[in-house]
Order: structure tokens, then C-alpha cells, then sequence
């Protein structure tokens, strides 16, 4: 079956691209200049400390030796230790993906609700201001650099919804219920998730009203036009069935991204997710911890993108080979 | 090693005084000195602080003190932890046998009492009972073995705490409350270093010398909390980049604290965390950012407090002998015109928002009397600079530039690591008036480590670079940040690549001298040397301005980091 | 002003060649004249700035943070220095960015798409794997990382931006190239005997130009894009002023505590202009010359959606 065959083809495909990334990931920062030894600080050491460490982990084994040790130590589901902090990179990263998942997916879900309003707006009200309107404010915040604009919902906001942090850390101490503390997580990912809303819901905007225009041009719609059912009624019944394939592969493909992209919107409103984590090993040189975070991130796009082709399958049953 | 290590980050507003100082006069003087841009009248800090609510209202106690910065736990293993804030909590969650008090002078945390031998080199300490927060007893045993731990490992594992117990030999614990260190020759600055020699649990660290001692590096307390401490608190809850909660610790062999527990929230964010302060969100901020202190103006909700503090910024020479290029640079005519060049009053002005002050040592004003007064920054003096170097054989060239006596032009990187605050006005000031002098600098910023590598570049022989900016962070002793410079520090601490055998002789006898008056003298005697072999120029010594809120009263901020006072005596006051 | 659809766009036939096509496109839709204006308007500031800016750019010339008043539009920063001066000069640099990195990822991806879509077989399976591959790479994480590790100079920012974006364009090339070569003269060239360079250079590539072109122009817009979030964490070269700069000078000097909200304002408003003049017109071009490709073309710039169209061709 040709269905079948696509499956197949997507996923030896994934499959291939993981590996890659996997040795690109490897080759990055082993082969990048500069010891990475140096960060496994010590004040006044000797050098046969240094050299210990070194050994301790495997940095003085030759390059191919250790990639084979790191390929190994994936298969185990071990993505290393830390420089910093010695703990495993596994566990680092855990709790800061586990934050920024939510808040992307928040993020994309306003995105959606802005976007198919806007695009929805623009297609039936095609060539008049709100349509034109519609458009330029999208196409408007879509121009607008991510920290930017956080920086202005910051400034507008400050005083009135929690600027930073994903929770309130002294809020155990006054005995909270569960929705206490899940009103609280939420009005902190809210800016954030704001801010990525806004800058990419022109996007869905556009890409819901190019698929609206498709389907409100054609003759039966105009049928129910003159039939006098509700506009509303009309769109969500014909129109955007239209839209759902290019929006459902737009945000399995976005949120791949998204994890990785985050970084500048964590980086404004103190959000301990991973790409504030990626942000901080950078600066600190420790190879573990960007090693495993990419990692992450590599394989949450591969994911996606598989999602998405998977999708594809599902939806537009013209894809074959 | 810099600004985020070590060290508290509070000090004195005393300008004054340790343990030969003149008590009265710090009082006066620290009301007169410390002004802070915002109108809020500044606290008489000698007499703060004391156990009867001074603000006006009588003492509530309870609660949690919610306190923000930007400085990170980077971890709670006393071997590897680097920065400043790991070692504020170690001070509060372990015992130490002496901490500063009041006017810096030396009281006892665990220490009871103490007293010398005659021949200087045995110290007796009795020690307070207590116990540990799991309920095992804490004794002198604990600290023998802390000691003698330390010491076995002091080139690898414990190279971190090491230094604070140099000349130690061994400990011991006669009994109980007794705790012996043997010296191998009389130290004139025991208690000093000792206020950093933290006391761990024996019975939870013993089983990590594995590996000679390399296990004590793996231990992960984060990872077992709440800790076993033996301070004032423990800690129950770390977000390394988050929250950490510490909570009375009920074997604590001190004064029981008047709050229930202490937070801590870290920032990364300036701008958010003035804002949770302003909001009520905090109650106090250890530093709060420079550009903000005028935003508090007016507003008598808070309490500020200007600091004079530790942090020395320097301009640096590569003072290695054997440098291949540009040996102009290690002609001290060329480095005394730069000197002149420089323009430190406008550093203070745009880097630092006025609330920096030029000095000419790496020895903090705060120290007292361990600066030496004599030194002055060069005054900033184009014309005498410029004389200087033409007096000095290095004319111009055609294009404005010197050119050094192989006809080379005068042109040179200056490394600059990111992690220093204000570093790029405080160089583009440099850069405008090096232009005047006919010599071309250009920045190169580099991550902190990367820029350590390159100053030490090629493997810390000090071969390649010409100039950097950074800057050092001291204690009340001047003992560390006279050492950075030692020939042995070459790819330890040091960032100039100077070497000078009398200047380390200096080094050597002062951290044997025991009369103060002596010691004085031999630490002024170095100073004189590095201003005269300039492989610094000091720049500016800032300021520190800490903020909370006017509910809240006994948080001695000129104690951050040096006591557990600032967390044992702080308390909400009625109002 | 309609974005998605040209209904009286001229139907492609050899009679118009492509070239008289894209002008009389910039000329027809308002939204790409006004892209191309407001372009050219800061593109002109920026080559001007040194002559044309008020103040020095290193210049204090009042109190630090002080608000915008007669003399100072736009205030002063927290050096004290006049912004209206350095968003002149910022131009300079962001535009730089933007136009050099377009041309290297233009340069990197045109060549792989045109040797992958001309040449098929194995070259294209090399060039098209090593194109789908780099696609599961996070561009902003590696962008900070090849920053960190390689330097911060801004010849190191153009190539790294450059070098992680070219796989759009390669993308875009090839499948052009691919339908470009199926052309009637093409084949004719080649039964005629004509080299392979010969062909590339003055059949295919003049055809596949245009749309090349457009390409440059969207990713001018996501260049400068990439810039401000480098420089907004910290990689930007330090000694240079650029958008990006300005704003996270402004952030780091806690502009927002200080109340200094015309030290963050202006550039962002700035790079939201430029952005959008790009985007216009280069949409607008690559609409007139490759119709087919209609769905989700913003999405080029953030996330990697292969477009229906495109699938089709695979």
C-alpha cells in the first residue's frame, strides 16, 4: 500500500536524522576549541588533579574512543554528568523541559485562537479594512523581535502579573489548595506564553485565511449565503475543514521549534526552562549539559516533523510516493 | 576567583576598623560616608541591628525573610561550590568557630572562648554544644575531622578550603568541647581565615573519602535534603536557579533566630526582582542594581543602604618578563602614562552611576587600615601622560598612533570578561583616553572562562596577551587578594603573570607576622611595590546598595556573608 | 491589500520574461512599493549616519537615562549618550548583518540548489540529505553556541547566521531549478551539446535569479531577526552598535526600573519596520514569480513547514 510506504520512508528517515544529529551533536563540542577540562574548575589545584579529572571524565581518551563511549552511554538512556554540578544531565534537564513544555504549548494555543480569529475575520471580510487591518497588525507583531516585545508586555504588565519565575516560591508557606497553586503557575506562564502567542500567531492568520479563500469562493458556501445561515455556521461547518491541514502541520512542526526557541522569551521573564538552561551551560562551558539539551532539542524537532508527516498522511490522502 | 566568587557580598559602612581599630570614630564616620542617592535617611549601622527593635517597634516574631539576588547557589558541596551566595550559605548552615560582629570585631560563632599558647602556634577553642539538625550531637570531634580532612586533600579534593587553613599541621579534640589546631608557625591572621573554615558533619562525610579523598568532590547535598547542618538553619527545599528555603535548625547551639525560616529567590532578571521588592514580593534585595537606587527616591516604604565594598576594578598588564610581543607594554614609563590616561571619576560616573569611588589599591578602603593610604590614583592628567610618553622615546606617527621603538604601531587588544558589570562604558572610558595618548585599544570580550584562558594563554604561561579588565573581590584580610600575584599563582589565580620573589617573601612574612602594627607594615610595604611595578592600574572600588523593606529590622548588611547574625537577629517589627 | 492571491496577475507565458515580471509586480501592489521605499529610506540613514547623526555615538551628552526632550528626541541611554544618534548608527550594523547574511546563506543555499535540482541523482541525494538534516538543528541554540565557542566578531555573526539559514533558499533553488531544467530550451541547449556550466550560467540561472532574489530580501528580514536575539543574549560584538544592541543595553541597565522606556522602545519599532518593508516586498516578488508556493510563506522565517506546493514537487 502506498500509505505504508510513506510510513516507512518517514520514519527510516527520522531514524536517520536522529543519528546524525546525535554525531553532529557529538562533533560540536568535543571538536570545539577551547578545553572543556577548564571547566571543571578548582581553585589552586595541582596538575595531577587537573589530569585526574580529566580522566575522570574521559576527556583524555582519543575522539573516536569517547564518541564511542557517549553513543554507548545514549543507548543507556545516560546522557553524562554535569561539569557544574556533577549531577546528571538527565536530571538537570528534566524539571526545566517539564517547564517550558506547558508554556510553549500555551503560547501555541494562543497563537491558534488569535491566528483563526484574525485569518477568519480577514478571509470573510476579503478586500475591505478588516481584512487589510487584520493583515498589517499580524504581519505587525509577526516584525517584532520575541524579546522585544516581552520587554513591553513587561513594562505594561509589571505590578499586575508576575513578571518572572514559573510560580510563587513562598506560596507553600501559606497552606494553598491545588487550584491555588494552579492559578499561580498560570498567571506567571502567562506573559511569556503571550509573548510567543503574539509575534507568531500571523502565521495561522495567514494560513487560515489562504485556506478560507479556497473553500468561501466556491459555489455551494455562496448557496448558503443566500440561504441566509449564520456566517459563523458556515465557515466552521465548510471553510476551515479546509484550514486544518496546513494549521495542524504548522503547529506540530512549530512546537519542535518552539522548545528550542523559547530561549529569548525565558531569557526576559526569568522562565527556568530548558533554553534558559542551554543559555546558562554556554556560558559556563559545560559540554555535558549542552550536549544533552541539545539533544533534547533535536529530537523534540525530529519529533515533530515525523508528527507532522505522519499528519499529512492522515489528512491529505494525495501524499503517496 | 571573581566578583561571583567568593565572598559576601556586604561590608562595611564603617570605613573602618578591625581589631586595632578606634571603635568611636567608626559610628560617626560611617553616618557620614554612606549616603545614598535616594533621600532615605541612612541607619547609624554601629548601634543597628541590636536585639531591641531599633526602628521603632517592638520585635514579631515568625514569619519567612524573603530575600532576592542574582547570584545563584552553584552548590551546596562546600568543594566545589565557587560562588559568593554558596558561601553566604555555607556561613549560616554550618558552625565556624568565629565570625565578625560589630564594628568587624571578632566574636565567637561556635567558639565560646579561645586563647593562644605562648609560642603562638597552639590555638584552643572551646565550643558550644549542640547538635546537628538529624539530631546527632555536634563536638570538637567534628571539627578535628573537618581539619584534618581538609589537609590530607588540600592539593586535590579540599584544594577549594584549603588556603583558609594554611600553616595548620593538625586538629584534635580532647574532648568534647575542646577543639586544638597546631600551627607549623605562628599565623597573625587565625581568626580571619578561620571565619571561613566551615565545620562539616563527620558522621555524613566520612564515607566519601573514597577515590584518596576524590569522592568528597561527587557529593551531591541537593540531592539529600534537608541537609545535615549545624548552623543556624538548614536548608529544605534548593532550586538551583529557583528558590531555597532554609528553616531553623533546632540543635542550633546559638541564639534561636526570631524568623521561621529564610528564602531565598534568585533573579535573573534585575528589573523583575526590583520589582517583587517594590511589589511586597520580597523584603529585601543583598544588591540592588545601580540604575534602580533612583527609582526608590521619594519612596519611604524602603530602607536603602549605600556600602562601601570590596570590589576593586583593574586594568591589567601582562607582566611577564618573558612575553615575546610588545615588550613596550612592560616599560613602566609607557605603564605610568596610560595610568594618567585614564579617566576614573568618569568610570564612576557612567559605568557605575556615581556609586564608585577611584582608589589606587587592590586592598579595598574598606578594609581600614590594611590599605595604604599614601598610594593615590594618578591624577587623570592628558598633557602630562602625553609628555610622559614623548619623554619616554615613543613618538607619533603620521596617523596620531605611537609607535613603540621597533617602529610598530601602538595598537592592542584588551581582554574583557562578560560577567563584570559595566565593563564595556568602564572600557570605552579607557579607549577615549588611551585615543588622546596616541595608543589604539580595541575590545575583546570573551565568557569569563574563556577570557581567564586566553589572559593565561598558552597553558598558563602568560606568553600571548597584552592587556584585560577585570576585577577582584577581597575580604576584610588582606591576605587573599595580596596573593593572587605570588609567582606561585601562575594558572592558579593569577591574571597578570607577575613574578616577584621579594614581593612573595613580603607575602610569606606577613602571614606569619602576629603584631598587627608589624604585619601593617610589611602589607603596606607590597602595596608600594605592585603601585610602583603597575601590573595593575586600580580603576574604581564600588559601592553596594542594599534595599528592604521598612517592616524589617536587624539585618546587619554590613555583616552579609561574614556572620550569622544577619539571619539569626532579623525580625519584623510591629508597626 | 490582498497578500495571498494576484488576481490580475499576468499569466506566465515567454512573451513577458521574468524580470519584466517582478518590476511590474513591485510596481502593481502597493504593500511591495512601500516595502521597497521604506527599505531604501532606512538603508539611506544607514550609510548616512556618520554625517547625518546629530551627536557622537560614544558621546555623553547629558545626565544617564535622561527622557526624550527637544534636543534629544529619543533621550539618552544609560551612558548618556543620545539614541536618536545611535539608532542612526545601530542601522548600520543591523543592516549590515542583515544583507551580508542574506547574501552568504543566498551564496551557500543558491549553489546547493542549483547543483542538487540541475544534477538530480547522487549529488542531489548528498545535497538534499545534508539539507534535511540540518533541518532537526535548533537554529538559535546553535547560533549562541557557535557564537560562544568561535567569537563574536561580527564577520564570525554574518557567516554563523548565514551558515544556518541557507538550507530555505537550497530548498526553494532546487525545486525551481528542477522545473526550470525541464524548460524547452534547456533540453535543446543540451542536445545542442552545450556544457553544463554553460547551461547553468546563462539558461538556469538567469531564470531562477529572480526568485533568488526575493529569497535574499525575506531573509535580510530574518537576519536581523537573528541578530537582535544574539546580541540580546550577550554574543553581540561588543564594540559595535546594532538594534539588537540598543536593546539589550537597555536591559541590562534595568532601563525598565529606571522608568527609560525610549531606550527599548525605538529599536524594536525599528527592526519591526525593516522586517516588515522585507518581508512585503520580497513576498510580493516571490509570489509574482513562483504562485504555486502560496501557503504559510511567513512561516519560512520561523518554523521550517514544507509548504504543500513544495511537497508536490518533491
Amino acid at each position: 500500500m502506498r500509505g505504508t510506504n510513506y510510513v516507512v520512508k518517514r520514519t527510516l528517515f527520522a531514524l536517520m536524522t536522529l543519528l546524525v544529529a546525535v554525531t553532529l551533536n557529538f562533533v560540536l563540542f568535543r571538536a570545539a576549541p577551547g578545553d572543556p577540562a577548564s571547566a571543571l574548575r578548582c581553585r589552586a589545584c595541582t596538575p595531577e588533579f587537573k589530569e585526574a579529572q580529566r580522566k575522570e571524565f574521559g576527556l583524555d581518551k582519543s575522539k573516536l574512543e569517547q564518541y564511542g563511549i557517549y553513543v554507548k552511554q545514549l543507548a543507556q538512556g545516560n546522557l553524562g554528568s554535569s561539569f557544574s554540578s556533577r549531577r546528571p544531565v538527565w536530571e538537570e534537564l528534566k524539571d526545566p523541559l517539564l517547564n517550558t513544555l506547558p508554556m510553549v504549548a500555551l503560547g501555541t494555543i494562543f497563537s491558534i485562537v488569535f491566528g483563526i480569529a484574525s485569518g477568519v475575520v480577514a478571509a470573510w471580510r476579503r478586500g475591505t479594512v478588516a481584512d487589510w487591518g487584520n493583515l498589517s497588525v499580524s504581519l505587525f507583531f509577526y516584525s517584532l523581535p520575541t524579546q522585544w516585545l516581552g520587554l513591553m508586555l513587561v513594562i505594561v504588565f509589571a505590578g499586575v502579573l508576575p513578571i518572572s519565575g514559573i510560580s510563587d516560591p513562598f506560596l507553600e508557606f501559606t497552606d494553598p489548595s491545588w487550584w491555588d497553586t494552579f492559578v499561580d503557575r498560570l498567571k506567571h506562564m502567562l506573559l511569556p506564553s503571550m509573548t510567543l502567542g503574539l509575534v507568531l500567531y500571523g502565521d495561522y492568520a495567514l494560513v487560515t485565511r489562504s485556506a478560507l479563500l479556497q473553500t468561501l469562493g466556491e459555489d455551494y458556501i455562496l448557496t448558503a449565503r443566500a440561504k441566509g445561515l449564520g456566517a459563523w455556521r458556515i465557515v466552521r461547518r465548510h471553510a476551515l475543514r479546509n484550514a486544518l491541514l496546513p494549521v495542524s502541520t504548522l503547529i506540530a512542526i512549530s512546537l519542535g521549534y518552539l522548545v528550542g526557541g523559547a530561549i529569548l522569551v525565558e531569557a526576559v521573564f526569568s522562565y527556568p526552562g530548558i533554553g534558559l538552561e542551554v543559555y546558562d551551560a554556554v556560558f559556563e562551558r559545560d559540554y555535558p549539559m549542552l550536549q544533552g539539551a541539545f539533544l533534547l532539542l533535536m529530537l523534540s524537532v525530529v519529533l515533530a516533523n515525523y508528527v507532522a508527516d505522519l499528519l499529512y498522511l492522515k489528512l491529505d490522502p494525495r501524499i503517496s510516493e | 576567583m571573581r566578583t561571583r566568587v567568593l565572598l559576601i557580598a556586604a561590608l562595611a559602612a564603617a570605613a573602618a576598623i578591625l581589631a586595632a581599630g578606634c571603635g568611636g570614630g567608626g559610628a560617626e564616620e560611617s553616618a557620614a560616608t554612606a549616603t545614598t542617592g535616594a533621600e532615605t535617611p541612612l541607619p547609624d549601622t554601629s548601634t543597628e541591628g541590636a536585639t531591641t527593635g531599633e526602628a521603632g517597634g517592638e520585635i514579631v516574631k515568625g514569619g519567612i525573610l524573603r530575600i532576592g539576588s542574582t547570584d545563584h547557589i552553584d552548590s551546596l558541596n562546600p568543594f566545589v561550590a565557587f560562588n559568593a551566595q554558596a558561601y553566604v550559605a555555607f556561613v549560616m548552615i554550618y558552625p565556624v568557630l568565629v565570625q565578625y560582629g560589630p564594628g568587624y570585631e571578632f566574636e565567637g560563632d561556635w567558639a565560646e572562648s579561645w586563647e593562644v599558647s605562648a609560642d603562638g602556634l597552639v590555638w584552643t577553642f572551646a565550643v558550644k554544644p549542640g547538635q546537628w539538625s538529624d539530631g546527632t550531637p555536634l563536638t570538637a570531634e567534628d571539627g578535628a575531622w573537618s581539619c584534618n580532612t581538609i589537609i590530607q586533600y588540600k592539593s586535590g579534593p579540599t584544594a577549594n578550603l584549603a588556603p583558609f587553613l594554611s600553616h595548620v599541621k593538625e586538629c584534635s579534640a580532647p574532648d568534647p568541647q575542646t577543639l586544638v589546631m597546631t600551627y607549623d608557625q605562628p599565623v597573625g591572621n587565625v581568626l580571619p581565615q578561620l571565619q571561613q573554615f566551615f565545620i562539616l558533619p563527620k558522621h555524613v562525610w566520612e564515607q566519601h573519602l573514597g577515590n584518596s579523598g576524590k569522592d568528597l568532590k561527587k557529593v551531591k547535598p541537593e540531592d539529600d535534603l534537608p541537609l545535615v547542618a549545624g548552623g543556624a538553619f538548614t536548608i529544605t527545599k534548593h532550586e538551583k536557579k529557583g528558590t531555597t528555603i532554609y528553616e531553623k535548625n533546632p540543635g542550633f547551639y546559638g541564639p534561636e533566630p526570631y524568623v521561621d525560616a529564610v528564602g531565598l529567590q534568585i533573579f535573573t532578571n534585575e528589573d523583575a526582582m526590583v520589582a517583587a521588592l517594590k511589589s511586597g514580593d520580597l523584603d529585601t534585595v543583598d544588591e540592588l542594581p545601580l540604575h534602580a537606587v533612583d527609582s526608590f527616591e521619594g519612596n519611604d516604604d524602603f530602607v536603602l543602604e549605600r556600602l562601601e565594598w570590596f570590589q576593586v576594578n583593574n586594568f591589567i598588564f601582562n607582566s611577564n618578563p618573558k612575553k615575546p610581543e610588545n615588550t613596550e607594554l612592560l616599560d613602566l614609563k609607557v605603564r605610568e602614562a596610560i595610568a594618567h590616561a585614564i579617566d576614573r571619576q568618569a568610570i564612576a560616573d557612567t559605568a557605575y552611576a556615581g556609586y564608585a569611588t577611584p582608589v589606587a589599591s587592590i586592598v579595598a578602603p574598606v578594609t581600614g587600615e590594611w590599605m595604604n593610604p599614601n598610594l593615590q590614583p594618578e591624577p587623570f592628567d592628558l598633557d602630562l601622560a602625553n609628555q610622559i610618553l614623548d619623554d619616554a622615546g615613543y613618538p607619533r606617527g603620521s596617523d596620531g598612533i605611537r609607535v613603540n621603538k621597533d617602529g610598530e604601531k601602538m595598537e592592542y587588544e584588551v581582554i574583557t570578561p562578560t560577567g563584570v558589570q559595566g565593563i564595556n562604558r568602564e572600557f570605552e572610558v579607557v579607549r577615549t583616553g588611551l585615543e588622546q595618548i596616541g595608543i589604539t585599544v580595541t575590545q575583546k570580550a570573551l565568557d569569563d572562562t574563556t577570557a581567564f584562558e586566553e589572559i593565561g594563554a598558552p597553558d598558563w604561561q602568560y606568553l600571548s596577551f597584552d592587556m584585560a579588565m577585570w576585577d577582584w573581590v577581597g575580604y576584610l584580610d588582606p591576605d587573599f587578594v595580596l596573593s593572587i600575584v605570588g609567582c606561585d599563582q601562575y594558572g592558579g589565580w593569577s591574571d597578570t603573570g607577575y613574578c616577584n620573589p621579594e614581593y612573595d617573601k613580603l607575602y610569606q612574612e606577613q602571614g606569619v607576622t602576629v603584631g598587627q602594627e608589624a604585619r601593617k607594615e610589611i602589607v603596606w610595604k607590597m602595596q608600594e611595590i605592585l603601585y610602583d611595578d603597575r601590573p595593575y592600574i586600580q580603576l574604581v572600588v564600588l559601592d553596594q546598595v542594599t534595599a528592604h523593606a521598612k517592616g524589617w529590622d536587624g539585618l546587619w548588611p554590613e555583616l552579609g556573608g561574614f556572620s550569622k547574625r544577619p539571619w539569626v537577629e532579623a525580625h519584623q517589627v510591629a508597626s | 491589500m490582498s497578500l495571498a492571491a494576484h488576481p490580475d496577475e499576468t499569466p506566465r507565458t515567454p512573451v513577458v520574461s521574468r524580470r519584466q515580471q517582478t518590476w511590474l509586480a513591485v510596481r502593481r501592489q502597493p504593500a511591495a512599493a512601500t516595502g521597497a521605499v521604506v527599505l531604501l529610506l532606512f538603508v539611506l540613514v544607514a550609510v548616512l549616519a556618520p554625517y547625518v547623526a546629530p551627536y557622537g555615538q560614544r558621546e555623553k551628552v547629558g545626565d544617564l537615562f535622561a527622557s526624550p526632550s527637544g534636543a534629544h528626541p529619543f533621550g539618552l541611554d544609560d551612558g548618556g549618550v543620545d539614541m536618536l544618534t545611535l539608532m542612526m548608527h545601530g542601522a548600520r550594523i543591523s543592516l549590515l548583518v542583515g544583507f551580508a547574511a542574506a547574501a552568504v546563506a543566498m551564496l551557500i543555499g543558491g549553489t546547493v540548489g542549483l547543483l542538487s535540482g540541475y544534477f538530480g541523482g547522487k549529488i542531489d541525494a548528498l545535497l538534499s540529505g545534508v539539507t534535511n538534516y540540518m533541518i532537526a538543528i535548533p537554529d538559535i541554540p546553535l547560533i549562541l553556541v557557535a557564537a560562544a565557542l568561535f567569537g563574536r566578531s561580527l564577520t564570525n555573526i554574518i557567516v554563523i547566521i548565514g551558515a544556518i539559514y541557507w538550507t530555505y533558499t537550497a530548498r526553494i533553488i532546487r525545486a525551481e531549478v528542477k522545473s526550470v531544467r525541464e524548460r524547452v530550451y534547456v533540453k535543446r541547449a543540451r542536445s545542442l551539446g552545450a556544457s553544463n556550466a554553460r547551461i547553468i550560467l546563462r539558461h538556469v540561472l538567469p531564470q531562477v535569479a529572480p526568485l533568488l532574489v526575493a529569497q535574499t530580501v525575506l531573509f535580510v528580514a530574518y537576519a536581523i531577526f537573528a541578530e537582535t536575539s544574539i546580541a540580546f543574549l550577550g554574543l553581540g560584538d561588543p564594540s559595535l552598535i546594532s538594534w539588537g544592541k540598543l536593546i539589550e543595553n537597555a536591559f541590562e541597565a534595568n532601563a525598565i526600573t529606571a522608568g527609560a522606556w525610549w531606550a527599548i522602545v525605538p529599536p524594536g519599532f525599528a527592526v519591526a519596520f525593516v522586517v516588515l518593508a522585507c518581508t512585503m516586498l520580497g513576498r510580493t516578488l516571490e509570489d509574482a514569480l513562483n504562485p504555486r508556493l502560496r501557503v504559510g510563506h511567513l512561516s519560512v522565517h520561523r518554523f521550517r513547514v514544507r509548504r504543500l506546493a513544495a511537497k508536490e514537487q518533491e
